[in-house]
């Protein structure tokens, strides 16, 4: 039986391989979360200039918020996208039949592999961003993004589950494509990354406190703020996180089961 | 890894197997119920080869895929080393090599080597011991020797393809290898190589189950074929046995120059079942049918009148030995091209 270090071990591995042999993939990996920021920026402007853009955001300094936000853009959802993504691509690579008879649980796989694929994404950012960070905010800054980046690692634990049964139901649909992609702009509707949730309307506020990501932002939020620090929004993130992850996880657990047994049945793998 | 002491490597039991299809257009498309396996069962023993011998559409593939855990059955089960791959199929895993596939089932952008270490610490090899198996099967599967280990599989050629899924399948050492059509398509030297892997495992005493339509393949490999056509296992025997089942019928060859459209022409009015036309050098085209010993020097004469009359010439004409071939074609009616799809 595979221990799970040497799933994740093949995962980081196949990541690291493929960015290596493919070069420019890996040169841009480093380009677009600055892309990501100009974006951010960009819009940011829509509130006239600069300092206004903080004062309504609440935050000290806008431009190493915006780099943890832009962090956060990319790993939204970033657990839902790899376990399902990494299905997808098993599938049209022709290596899910091998994937699906290696000795250990499917869906332990995907969580594994889903897990592992947001953790060099958001790794990568994160080394693309921390230079950017140290040079415009010094080493406060860095570390207010070291500590958005834990913030992000716990914030993809309650949707392990989801991931899970999205990657299967993608299976199990035949599409050759991911069937919750759409989940992605909602959940970045309901972070509050491009503007304060209190703008939103009553009933997606209310949403936004189920949202996970909402709380990624959030420690965005207090590590960019001169009051706040990197520590306190990871122990203010963690406490909501700590509950969504048990509740998320075990609603989903049966879902697991049921998908897994019917995609063996129609011959998925 | 150790053998079980099962008494068989691979026991399959009254499979039975049917989906859904969907046919036709986004709004006017319809479902239809194909029946892939209708009760199959065979059993396959330790140090043995069995062939998996049918047509396309035969349920060749389903089958593998129930006892490789992929797929589960409506009916029956398939058991590995005594484990169910129904109802255990983390122990049926730990138990098989399966290679599905010649052409896919690999990065496009990895190395030979980097698809194998992934491959590997996914089964649960890691560390030295995993480098050490790796270079123990390039070697073992000659991509060392082609120069192919750190070559990309988009760059691989067909045969360099088919020795990595080998060498995949083989990772972990596995008792039992289940191998779907592991020769096509592939140049004769990779072919001969993956037979000779095949017997060298079977005389260590390992099960190989694998599936083909390559006669010669079958005839050569293993030490017992089980025929299968339209989901059910039709004759089983040694290639030995099964071709003493056609010992009252001698086929009847004929070579001839010919379009195939008019070798087809005589073939038919020569009668008997057609079991192949084949294109060889020189635009030459092989007839062959079978014939009642009796009758078949009398099918030799007609077969010279008819082609007469069609214009095409008998460069050679004569009786041969039944073959394998011979015996499926004897009881599924179907030729070696022939066959339905899925």
């Amino acid at each position: 039986m595979a221990s799970l270090k040497s799933l994740v071990k093949a995962e980081l591995g196949v990541q690291w391989w493929w960015l290596k042999n493919n070069r420019v993939m890996l040169v841009l990996s480093f380009v677009w979360p600055y892309m990501a920021v100009l974006v951010l920026l960009a819009m940011g402007y829509a509130y006239g200039s600069i300092q206004n853009m903080a004062r309504r955001l609440g935050v000290d300094e806008p431009v190493v918020y915006l780099m943890a936000a832009s962090m956060v853009a990319f790993a939204a959802s970033g657990i839902i996208d790899n376990a399902s993504g990494v299905a997808q691509w098993h599938r049209w690579l022709g290596t899910l039949p091998y994937v699906y008879a290696a000795p250990h649980r499917f869906p332990v796989y995907l969580v594994v592999s889903g897990f592992a694929g947001s953790l060099f994404i958001a790794t990568t950012n994160l080394a693309a961003m921390l230079p950017g960070a140290l040079a415009v905010g010094g080493l406060r800054a860095g570390l207010g993004l070291l500590a958005v980046f834990a913030v992000m690692i716990i914030a993809s634990l309650p949707l392990v589950g989801i991931a899970v049964s999205a990657a299967l139901l993608s299976l199990l649909a035949r599409e050759e494509g991911n069937v919750l992609s759409f989940l992605n702009p909602l959940l970045l509707l309901l972070s509050g990354v491009f503007y304060p949730i209190d703008v939103l309307p009553r009933i997606l506020q209310w949403m936004s406190v189920l949202a996970p990501v909402r709380y990624v932002v959030e420690a965005a939020r207090i590590a960019s703020t001169f009051t706040g620090g990197p520590v306190r929004a990871v122990v203010v993130a963690s406490y909501y996180l700590a509950v969504m992850i048990a509740v998320y996880n075990l609603l989903s657990l049966k879902a697991v089961g049921a998908l897994e047994s019917a995609a063996r049945r129609r011959g998925v793998f | 890894m150790a053998a079980v002491a099962a008494p068989h490597a691979i026991e399959v039991r009254g499979l039975r197997k049917s989906y859904w299809v969907r046919e036709g257009g986004l709004l006017r498309g319809r479902r239809r119920r194909i029946e892939a396996l209708r009760g199959v069962s065979f059993t396959v023993g330790w140090g043995e080869v069995y062939g998996l011998l049918g047509p396309n559409g035969a349920g060749k593939t389903t089958t593998v895929k129930i006892i490789a855990t992929l797929l589960e059955p409506d009916e029956g089960d398939a058991l590995v080393a005594g484990y169910s791959s129904v109802r255990e199929p983390l122990e049926v895993r730990e138990r098989i090599g399966v290679m599905l596939s010649v052409e896919r089932g690999f990065f496009w952008k990895l190395t030979a080597r980097e698809n194998l270490k992934y491959f590997g610490l996914l089964y649960g090899l890691d560390g030295r011991e995993l480098e050490e198996r790796i270079e123990e099967l390039l070697e073992l599967t000659g991509l060392k020797r082609l120069g192919a280990e750190n070559r990309r599989f988009e760059d691989m050629s067909l045969g360099m393809r088919a020795r990595l899924g080998l060498a995949r399948a083989l990772l972990r050492d596995p008792p039992v290898l289940i191998l779907d059509e592991p020769t096509l398509g592939l140049d004769p030297p990779s072919a001969r190589m993956v037979r000779s892997i095949l017997r060298k495992l079977a005389s260590r005493g390992k099960a190989v189950l694998l599936t083909t339509h390559n006669m010669f393949e079958a005839e050569i490999v293993c030490d017992r074929v089980g025929i299968i056509s339209r989901g059910r296992v039709i004759a089983e025997g040694s290639p030995g046995e099964l071709k003493a089942r056609v010992s009252d019928r001698v086929p009847v060859v004929l070579h001839v120059r010919a379009s195939p459209t008019e070798a087809e022409a005589l073939a038919q009015r020569i009668g008997g079942a057609v079991s192949r036309l084949t294109e060889r050098d020189g635009g030459l085209l092989y007839v062959r049918v079978l014939a009642d010993p009796e009758s078949a020097e009398r099918i030799i004469q007609r077969a010279i009148e008819e082609a007469l009359r069609l214009g095409v010439r008998v460069a050679e004409a004569r009786i041969e030995e039944p073959t394998l071939e011979d015996v499926f074609i004897a009881l599924t009616g179907a030729s070696e091209e022939g066959g339905g799809g899925g």
